[in-house]
């Protein structure tokens, strides 16, 4: 329990995962302390042990009080997992997050790993001065043409500025289409403009979209637009393409052993009239324990009707995205095609989610006894069905299939099967003002699908009606789900309603979600179950947005896979933000509560009791100020966590946490940062009460130097972070020296050098001293 | 392993100080007609200007007889355009988040619709300085003569060594000298330019249909303009 309340305040520097799971993996995390908004959230793990590979990690996050937690997917490179969260849409306070990773096996872990949902890692996010970027992303200026303007064909100028110096834009990720078809390799870049002069375009109305992202793949803004073009000249049919490359490289020595990690792959995108073709390529040196493909692979092939209308088809590895109760986020390997239209969609997907691999087995006399289990080989089959009814309802249906084949290894457990049959509805209102998105999902799952069993003995065991028959029949016959003494015929339920509304100055959201603990779809490996509830939050602008207000109240059961152990919970809170617009610091107070209580039997070993609420206070402002020419922003940040359990004394715990910042701007591009910070946790009460304290300190410099040669800029930085445990486990210091160079031009790409050292003084009876190197390339053209 | 990395580190390093920074554009073309240069301030280069010239600080423009161009400024979308005969330089210093700009009319008329700004919009003539905080307005400079302002929205700040006045929409501004005080009344009618020999708007523009035969047929509108 003491362990949970350690992960849920997020101020561990050090955490050696010590789970007694073989095979389970074990991270390095740094928590991060506070974040100005606007600034990047980097946040990175180290898997410290692992035996399998990693298909794909995903950062889970969430503004605290909300439903949902978006995700974002995280480089890999080597072993350490690492992402930046865009932090300008985000509202001030609380910022939750958690790691999920898959393995190529699919097997799906968490970090931390208990409830990560219910105990993330958490860091502040503090108001700067303007909040103007959490309503419309980065700033984008149409320069050429004015919407809805008439260009004559010989004007033709299409020109867009993007002021913000500040952003971290890809330009590589740049997309810019006209009436949906990619151009982007035709875009010119200088500085912050963006431009393009067409030699022709057909007459009368033409759609532009233009989007950036930033290094993270995170959106920082968007704008759309039509114009008209005004004399009549066929379009000309050309080709256009768009190449990227890349090959990446880490060396590591840590914990005295070394690794070498390469990685390299090939994006190719490319259009000729209106078919779009695309590639991508993936190549991993690191082939692992599960020994499934760590090399990817996928081409794509989709030929416009319309501007509404495509034709597509997908081969190799690829992931959907119905909604999260169905597909989505799972690496399929197969063949994908379908449909979109403005009236009808289809969907169809199938492969395999996972290769066969033996296990291992000793036999002694006859008797076989396995010692390592191996993985089935798993198929899977996607159906979806969407009416769209103009623009304000989309109503589909779906159909997601995942069986794994008992005869493709020898030494295997249990063969599973799961069948999810249900129905969504989209609706759009007003204008946008009134949303709504519905999912209603059934599942069947099958935990054995070996030795089929007949219906009459399915239906004693489940007292099933004998009208049950004819479905069971049903999904034999389809080959969907196997008759046997593993399958529980009474469906798992699933369901999610959101609603937003969007009216004076207040953006309401009212949910409601309910996962059965037995819910199971093969297409979403990271989705968290067993749990029921309603959850509103509002989104207040006050006095011409300088001030934003967030209120929340979350009241949901989870646990529900523990019956007499189900746990309701009570979440409230409130969070303030002023964003001053001038020179005067920013300042956002926030408040929470949690109650969880549940009436497990405290003399059952098996069902954890809860009784306990938690309060959380936060108090941070951030100041831009001059000094000369110097630039500065000093941040300030304290919070403090309480939690009362009524159950044990042991599990009373409390965190106080003071950050201090200061950022430096200079005349010339030269960035400097120093930090501090000190976080004092207590955990138990009385005379078992024990003290924990970390101080750290850290500093940073980086220098820009813009437009070296022709569109070149090179980024030299470094940085170092002292961290002084005491008091815990074990005392110790960890100092960690990271540098590099990130050097970017437009023609001969991106190149990127960082060297990371860190030593541990006597940790664990041992003079650690890691070192990893990264280098990475990366050219489009 | 780790030398190699500092190695190149350091090498990667020395190149960038090597390389001296180069100017980012502050504005762009986005339509020129006639005879329309551009003169680099720093290489002393004159370029014609077409759709999409990049415009960099200390820029000059020179339009011909017959030469007339519409630019807009890539940190905040105003907009100016400039008329035949007409030769003008713009400045653009950063300032923080936004950039303070200055265009000096020596001769010729300019059209000014500028955008809400976060910084100082000026535009400054041989006898006066006017300073614009979101607004449209016409310049037009006499060859050493008088400058003559021309509101159309918000307010102009019109100043100079013997004055201040203000100039709102349907006021002309006249400054003779940079020794007179501006003075300010309403605008006449015929006095201030307009843009119908300009050019600067489509004056037609087509519509083509197609029957079941594919037979095409090109509908052409006119466009009257009015000022």
């Amino acid at each position: 329990m003491r362990l949970r309340f350690i992960k849920s305040a997020g101020m561990i520097v050090l955490f050696l995962a010590t789970l007694v799971f073989a095979g389970e993996p074990m991270f390095l995390h740094n928590s991060i302390q506070s974040v100005v908004i606007g600034e990047k959230a980097h946040i990175e793990f180290n898997l410290v042990s692992f035996d399998q590979d990693v298909y794909e990690a995903r950062l889970f996050y969430r503004e605290k009080g909300e439903m949902d937690y978006q995700s974002v997917v995280m480089r890999q490179e080597g072993y350490n997992l690492s992402t930046d969260i865009n932090t300008q849409k985000l509202q001030p306070g609380r910022v939750e997050y958690y790691l999920a990773m898959q393995s190529y096996s699919g097997e799906v872990y968490f970090y931390p790993a208990v409830d990560p949902e219910q105990n993330p890692f958490n860091f502040e996010l503090i108001a700067g001065e303007s909040g103007g970027y959490n309503q419309s992303g980065a700033e984008i200026l149409i320069l050429s043409p004015e919407p809805a303007d008439v260009v004559p064909q010989d004007e033709l100028l299409i020109a867009v500025s993007v002021p913000d110096e500040n952003l971290d834009i890809d330009a590589a990720r740049t997309r810019f289409l006209i009436d949906g078809v990619n151009v982007s390799q035709l875009l010119e870049r200088d500085g912050d403009l963006y431009m393009l002069v067409p030699r022709r375009m057909r007459t009368g109305n033409h759609n532009v979209e233009f989007k950036i992202f930033d290094s993270s793949g995170n959106l920082l803004g968007k704008k759309e637009w039509s114009f008209r073009v005004s004399s009549s000249i066929a379009t000309e049919a050309a080709f256009s393409s768009r190449t990227n490359i890349y090959f990446d490289n880490r060396f590591q020595d840590i914990a005295r052993v070394q690794d070498n990690y390469i990685r390299a792959g090939l994006n190719f995108d490319g259009s000729y009239k209106d078919l779009d073709i695309g590639l991508r390529l993936q190549y991993n040196s690191t082939p692992g324990y599960s020994a499934q493909n760590a090399t990817r692979y996928s081409a794509l092939m989709a030929y416009n009707f319309s501007s509404r209308t495509r034709l597509y088809l997908k081969g190799g590895d690829f992931s959907g995205n119905y909604d999260p109760l169905t597909f989505w986020n799972r690496r399929v390997l197969g063949f994908s095609g379908g449909l979109k239209s403005a009236w009808f969609d289809l969907d169809v997907s199938m492969g395999t989610t996972a290769s066969a691999v033996e296990g291992q087995a000793t036999i002694t006399g006859g008797d076989t006894t396995i010692t390592r289990y191996g993985t089935f080989k798993e198929t899977f089959l996607s159906v979806r069905p969407v009416f769209n009814f103009g623009r304000y309802v989309s109503w589909g249906l779906n159909l997601i299939n995942g069986k794994e084949d008992p005869g493709s290894i020898v030494y295997g457990a249990n063969p599973r099967e799961s069948l999810v049959m249900g129905t969504s509805l989209s609706l759009n209102l007003d204008n946008n003002r009134i949303r709504v998105k519905s999912s209603m999902q059934a599942s069947i799952a099958n935990k054995n699908a070996r030795g089929k069993v007949d219906f009459d003995t399915l239906a004693k065991q489940y007292n099933l009606p004998a009208s049950a028959k004819s479905m069971a029949d049903l999904l034999e016959s389809s080959g969907l789900l196997t008759l046997s003494q593993g399958l529980a015929p009474i469906p798992s339920l699933a369901m999610q309603v959101d609603a937003y509304f969007s009216y004076f100055n207040h953006l309401l959201r009212l949910s409601y979600k309910s996962i059965d603990a037995d819910y199971t779809t093969p297409g979403n490996p990271y989705l968290l179950k067993g749990l029921r509830g309603f959850y509103a939050s509002d989104n207040v602008r006050l006095i011409n947005n300088q001030v934003f207000l967030n209120l929340y109240f979350n009241s949901y059961t989870d646990n529900l896979s523990q019956k007499g152990a189900e746990t309701a919970n009570q979440d409230f809170g409130a969070t303030l933000s002023y964003f001053p617009n001038s020179n005067l610091p920013s300042l956002t107070l926030s408040f929470g509560n949690q109650n969880r209580s549940n009436s497990a039997d405290t003399t059952n070993s098996a069902l954890y009791p809860e009784d306990n609420s938690t309060q959380r206070i936060g108090v941070s402002s951030s100041y831009s100020f001059d000094t000369g020419a110097l630039g500065n922003t000093a941040t300030l940040s304290f919070s403090n966590f309480a939690r009362d359990d009524k159950v044990s004394l042991n599990n009373r715990s409390s965190f106080n946490v003071i950050s201090l910042g200061l950022r430096n701007s200079y005349p010339f591009p030269l960035v400097t940062r120093f930090g501090y910070s000190q976080t004092k946790s207590e955990f138990g009460a009385g005379s078992t009460a024990t003290i924990q304290n970390i101080t750290r300190f850290d500093g940073g410099v980086e220098y820009q130097f813009k437009g070296v040669a022709r569109g070149m800029n090179i980024k030299p930085f470094a940085n170092v972070i002292f961290q002084q445990i005491s008091g815990g486990v074990q005392d110790y210091n960890r100092l960690n020296y990271s540098a590099g160079i990130y050097a970017r031009s437009e023609k001969m790409g991106a190149l990127s050098l960082r060297l990371d050292y860190i030593d541990y003084s006597d940790l664990a009876g041992v003079d650690w001293k890691d070192t990893i190197v990264n280098a990475r390339y990366d050219l489009t053209f | 392993m780790k030398k190699k990395s500092l190695k190149m580190l350091l090498l990667i390093s020395l190149i960038g100080v090597a390389f001296a920074l180069q100017a980012k554009p502050v504005a762009i073309v986005i339509k020129a007609k006639g005879q329309v240069t551009v003169k680099n301030k720093t290489t002393g280069k004159s370029v014609k200007a077409r759709r999409g010239t990049r415009l960099n600080d200390g820029d000059k423009i020179t339009t011909g007889k017959k030469g007339r161009v519409a630019i807009k400024f890539i940190d905040d979308n105003s907009l100016l355009r400039i008329r035949p005969n007409s030769n003008c330089q713009i400045s653009a210093k950063k300032e923080k988040s936004s950039v303070a700009k200055n265009i000096f009319v020596e001769f010729g008329s300019i059209f000014a619709s500028i955008t809400k700004q976060r910084s100082r919009f000026r535009v400054t003539t041989p006898t006066s300085v006017a300073s614009v905080k979101g607004t449209r307005f016409w310049t037009v400079q006499e060859f050493k003569g008088k400058t003559m302002y021309f509101g159309e929205e918000g307010v102009v700040e019109l100043a100079n060594d013997s004055g201040v006045a203000l100039l709102h929409s349907g006021e002309t501004g006249i400054v003779t000298s940079k020794n007179s005080k501006p003075l300010v009344r309403k605008t006449k009618a015929g006095e201030k330019p307009g843009f119908n020999e300009d050019g600067d708007a489509p004056d037609e523009f087509e519509m083509e249909f197609e029957d079941a035969e594919g037979n095409r047929k090109v509908l052409k509108f006119k466009v009257k303009k009015s000022e």
